[in-house]
């Protein structure tokens, strides 16, 4: 589903040059569960970031279902996000003066879509993540859990083959994180590959693969491969 | 799909209206006004200098004779805009146009019609029946005097159709005895809706925004009478007393007019020059035998329709606008700029700059639109202001289809344009880095 070959990436300044990633080699095949964890500042967003095709990578290989992005425009990337990549935030990023429906209309909007079609993808997509009835709701109605809920089905609405989350309990409370978890492995269970950026070693332990990231680099992947992490 | 998502755009940017109240408030008021500042003082420089006989403007000239003296030091580079008598009498027998008309302005008493009605001093015109084909003035009862009444300089008048009801009431005016300076006309035709403006057939002892005269006589009936010029004589040389002695005078205080096919107009120059030239002979003309033939625009320009101080004033209030529009770019970049971790989250969910760029511009022009009719509203109570001045700005301050439009046009391609560098900024926002901050 991705793979990553070589991957650097560095931001320039007039005075100094920052290593985010560094030569880093990362697949994840289809309908996997792959966690990313490592320190703060280790590179683990600029991943995501690239990944989910936000960011430009500055050296290396990076194919996407098998196609090469490295030399896509925005128009073509903006299309494979949109048609591949379905995303998860840590701060739900839901837009405020839109209400859930239309929230979740945004990435089937730009798809083109004929109406008749988008109505029935959101309808489907809120009841899956159970806020069907809740359609016209605005943001600010809602629980952190269930703002999250509404950002897994905007992200879900479109039939990504890729999911990505970035610390997508991060600030939720115990109980709705686990729910948020829950939905996310059902989610998986259904086909959809899922790569999460996490702190949580306990969030991490139920993915079924993880990849540390520490200063910019992959380190020891085989030996955290059965998942003992600790905290970071 | 363009369709659709034009549509969409169209309706955040409805949305984006009421996001921020006070800044889109803000924002439209200071686009509005700015408008209003510009549309009221160009709408006044566009009646001004508008074309007043559309179709017909490219085919009218005004010929101009240099009778100034030769001595005469003071004068100005043009000669005098009018003719004299002599020289129009002649030209107008010479009929070497098309069509060929002479005027001058009249102020006579008027005896009632009516008992109701007192008497009054009426501006009127003396003219040719030629005049009023020559600029297209409808007639909405009766006829023009003929030719015939014109040489004969028959008693016989035309009246503007508020003219007549005053006069006349609800009576039929045509036919009705019209009684001037204690001699009756015979009302031949009245005018149907005939305001032209500017009045460019009398810019000389009229205003050019003023009405049209209320009666309208034949030329030679009014010099037969004796009926002197309510306007402007410019005379030279020595003049003896008497009307006879005035008109055989180098006195200048007619207007002249003719009408010429494109492919006349060469030949009526060298008639014009031949004929002063032969006036040289004669021993008139003496300072220069050189003549001139003004277009319609010409004759506008010369004799300064738009004042300098319309062109200042429209100046001025189109560089007011910039300044709003200048204002206007930094509102919309501090409200796009709050509205960046949206653009982020629409970027990541697959929006590509080029369609968060016509979202955002769509959205500019929605502000465009609230602009424009707000600011259609500030035009128009500021040109009611503008006509509370006088009766003629009244007529001036008229805000006509072409207008309304570049109203529209001005508040839309103004909030577009301001919404340019504020909207390329937000097609470029780093998605990765709002989603972070977010």
């Amino acid at each position: 589903m991705l793979q990553m070959k070589q991957l650097s990436k560095a931001y320039r300044t007039a005075m100094i040059e920052t290593h985010a990633l560094r030569g880093v080699d990362i697949t994840v095949r289809e309908g996997e569960f792959v966690a990313v964890t490592g320190p703060s500042g280790s590179g683990k967003t600029t991943f995501l970031n690239i990944a989910g095709l936000l960011e430009e990578l500055s050296a290396g290989q990076y194919l996407l279902d098998g196609v090469d992005v490295g030399g896509l425009n925005d128009d073509a990337r903006s299309r494979l996000r949109n048609h591949k990549i379905g995303f998860i935030f840590q701060g739900f990023n839901l837009i405020p003066d839109l209400n859930l429906f239309d929230n979740v209309d945004v990435p089937l909007r730009y798809r083109g879509m004929p109406a008749a079609q988008r109505r029935e993808r959101i309808e489907q997509a809120l009841a899956q993540v159970g806020l069907a009835s809740r359609a016209r709701h605005y943001p600010s109605e809602l629980s952190g859990g269930q703002q999250q809920r509404v950002a897994i089905a905007r992200a879900l609405a479109g039939s990504p083959r890729l999911l990505l989350a970035d610390e997508p309990t991060g600030n939720l409370d115990t109980q709705m994180a686990r729910s948020v978890m829950e939905l996310l492995e059902q989610i998986n269970a259904a086909g959809t590959t899922i790569v999460m950026v996490t702190h949580d070693p306990d969030l991490a332990r139920r993915a079924q693969r993880h990849i540390h990231i520490v200063d910019g680099q992959v380190v020891d992947l085989a030996a955290h491969a059965e998942g003992s992490l600790q905290p970071a | 799909m363009f369709r659709s998502m034009f549509l969409y755009y169209l309706w955040l940017g409805g949305k984006s209206l009421r996001r921020n109240p006070a800044l889109t408030a803000l924002t439209v008021l200071i686009l509005a006004i700015g408008i209003a500042a510009a549309m009221t003082s160009l709408t006044v420089l566009h009646v001004m200098s508008a074309d007043p006989l559309p179709g017909r403007s490219d085919q009218l000239y005004v010929p101009q004779l240099d009778n100034r003296p030769a001595e005469d030091r003071q004068a100005s580079p043009r000669p005098d805009p009018q003719l004299t008598w002599m020289d129009a009498d002649r030209l107008l027998q010479d009929a070497r146009g098309q069509r060929q008309t002479a005027l001058y302005g009249l102020a006579l008493p008027v005896t009632p019609s009516r008992p109701e009605i007192d008497a009054t001093v009426d501006n009127g015109i003396a003219t040719t029946a030629s005049f009023f084909e020559m600029f297209d003035v409808p007639l909405a009862a009766g006829r023009v005097w003929s030719a015939e009444e014109d040489a004969s300089g028959a008693d016989v008048a035309v009246i503007t159709g508020e003219f007549a009801r005053r006069q006349f009431g609800d009576t039929d005016a045509v036919g009705q005895a019209l009684r001037l300076q204690g001699r009756d006309y015979r009302v031949v035709g009245v005018i149907g809706d005939w305001q032209p403006l500017p009045k460019v057939y009398r810019l000389m002892g009229s205003s050019p925004a003023g009405p049209p005269e209320p009666f309208w006589i034949p030329l030679r009936n009014a010099v037969a009478q004796g009926y002197g010029n309510n306007g402007w004589v410019n005379c030279s040389g020595d003049q003896a007393p008497g009307w006879e002695n005035f008109l055989k005078a180098e006195c200048n205080w007619l207007q002249y007019w003719v009408q010429l096919a494109p492919g006349q107009v060469a030949a009526y120059r060298d008639d014009l020059q031949a004929y002063a030239a032969d006036q040289r002979s004669q021993g008139r003309m003496q300072r220069s035998a050189e003549v001139d033939l003004l277009t319609l625009a010409q004759w506008t320009q010369a004799r300064g329709l738009v004042s300098n101080d319309t062109r200042l004033q429209a100046g001025l209030s189109l560089a007011f606008f910039a300044v709003c529009l200048v204002n206007v770019v930094g509102l919309m970049g501090a409200k796009y700029a709050a509205r960046a971790g949206e653009i982020g989250v629409r970027r990541a969910l697959g929006a590509s700059r080029r369609q968060i760029f016509w979202q955002v511009l769509v959205e500019s022009g929605v502000v465009g639109l609230a602009g424009a009719a707000l600011g259609l509203l500030l035009s128009l109570a500021g040109l009611a202001l503008t006509g509370q001045r006088s009766a003629e700005m009244a007529r001036v301050a008229q805000l006509d289809g072409s207008m309304l439009a570049l109203t529209l046009m001005l508040a839309l391609g103004g909030a577009l344009l301001a919404g340019l560098w504020p909207t390329w900024r937000a097609a470029n926002v780093r998605p990765a880095l709002q989603l972070k901050t977010q």
